[in-house]
């Protein structure tokens, strides 16, 4: 009984690692793109395939081939249909394989109720 | 047996109360004549109290070899024993009430290690500057008005990182792969202190203090709450 419980146990960690394998985890500098099953349904499509933009050096995070990138308030979805390639002005390029993504931002502590983005 | 020698050991002094009731304490050459040979004589109210201290303290320092009535030199060797007695339960309470302050440092360490509502009230930091190699500036906006806090830092030959000189007392709580975490007080709030996560850009090399909420412990916990991740999410595939 112990062993098959065990054995249970243990499954579910593999199972739970190779679902986190799976959900690929990929970062260019200040953004990481994180495989998600599927962009919400209330996101509304973003033209220019910008990902990440900083104001004060003009450089950004951006699409380098075919990709949709969707809105929903706040948070940043990347639609790939073939594997493409992030690039930017000062970082590596990332290629991501085809899939749905969540771009999500390096954030800063400033108070309990306060973050902020330090993409600059 | 004479009942007025003052140099009565426990036992003579034990039998003469038996038999004749308190000694006389003075000594021999002191008492009369007269009074020297008619011992009975000798219990009187006013040596009462001093025959009954005599047998108390045998009874207490029996052990001790305590002999209260055998000459100076024995006089002085009490006068250890007590002294010895007084600097014991002198030092016993010094380190109990070093326990206690200690005791109480640390709870009110831990207390606002843990709630971050102090520090979030108390100090406000702004973007970390990176001054240049060896310097990062760190402004603070306090009640008094702002401020810039700058850290020193240099790398060990094993390419830790170390806080030479600072205003502020930095200390390095965690490092590994990932970053350092660092933990920065100073004297505008004392118990308080703000957490910083040192990393360092894979593609480009740069480096970043980013501060994160207090109550960090690993630098690792620190760099994916930055993502807004866990800890152990917190595993790329690939970065640059």
């Amino acid at each position: 009984m112990t062993r098959y419980r065990m054995g249970g146990i243990l499954a579910m960690g593999l199972a739970n690692a190779e679902r986190r394998r799976r959900m690929g985890l990929y970062r260019q500098g200040d953004i990481v793109l994180r495989e998600v099953s599927q962009v919400p349904e209330d996101a509304h499509p973003c033209p220019g395939g910008i990902l990440a933009y900083g104001e004060r050096t003009g450089h950004s995070h951006r699409i380098d081939g075919d990709g949709q990138v969707w809105r929903q308030d706040t948070r940043l979805y990347l639609e790939l249909e073939q594997p493409s390639r992030i690039v930017h002005e000062e970082h590596e390029t990332l290629t991501l394989p085809r899939g749905l993504y969540e771009v999500v931002g390096q954030r800063e502590y400033v108070s309990p109720e306060e973050d902020r983005l330090v993409f600059d | 047996m004479n009942t007025s020698t003052r140099g009565a050991c426990f036992s003579g002094v034990f039998t003469v109360a038996k038999n004749h009731g308190a000694p006389d304490m003075r000594m021999r050459d002191e008492i009369p004549a007269s009074r020297s040979r008619r011992p009975i004589a000798c219990v009187t109210a006013r040596t009462d109290w001093r025959h009954r201290a005599t047998v108390a303290a045998d009874l207490f320092y029996g052990p001790l070899r305590y002999r209260p009535r055998v000459g100076p030199e024995r006089q002085g060797s009490r006068r250890v024993v007590w002294a010895v007695h007084v600097v014991f339960a002198m030092l016993v309470f010094v380190g109990l009430l070093l326990c206690l302050v200690g005791l109480m440092a640390h709870e009110a360490f831990v207390r606002n290690r843990k709630t971050d509502v102090s520090d979030a009230e108390t100090v406000t930091a702004g973007r970390v500057a990176l001054v240049n190699d060896h310097c990062f500036t760190i402004p603070i906006d306090l009640p008094q008005g702002p401020t810039c806090l700058p850290l020193h830092f240099e790398r060990d030959p094993r390419g830790r990182l170390r806080f030479t000189h600072s205003q502020g007392a930095a200390r390095i709580v965690h490092q590994d792969d990932t970053g350092v975490l660092v933990h920065v007080s100073g004297r505008w709030a004392p118990f308080t202190y703000l957490a910083f996560v040192y990393v360092i850009d894979p593609s480009t090399g740069r480096p970043s203090l980013l501060r994160v909420p207090p109550g960090m412990e690993r630098a690792r916990q620190a760099v994916a709450w930055t993502f807004g991740m866990a800890e152990e999410a917190w595993t790329p595939s690939r970065e640059t």
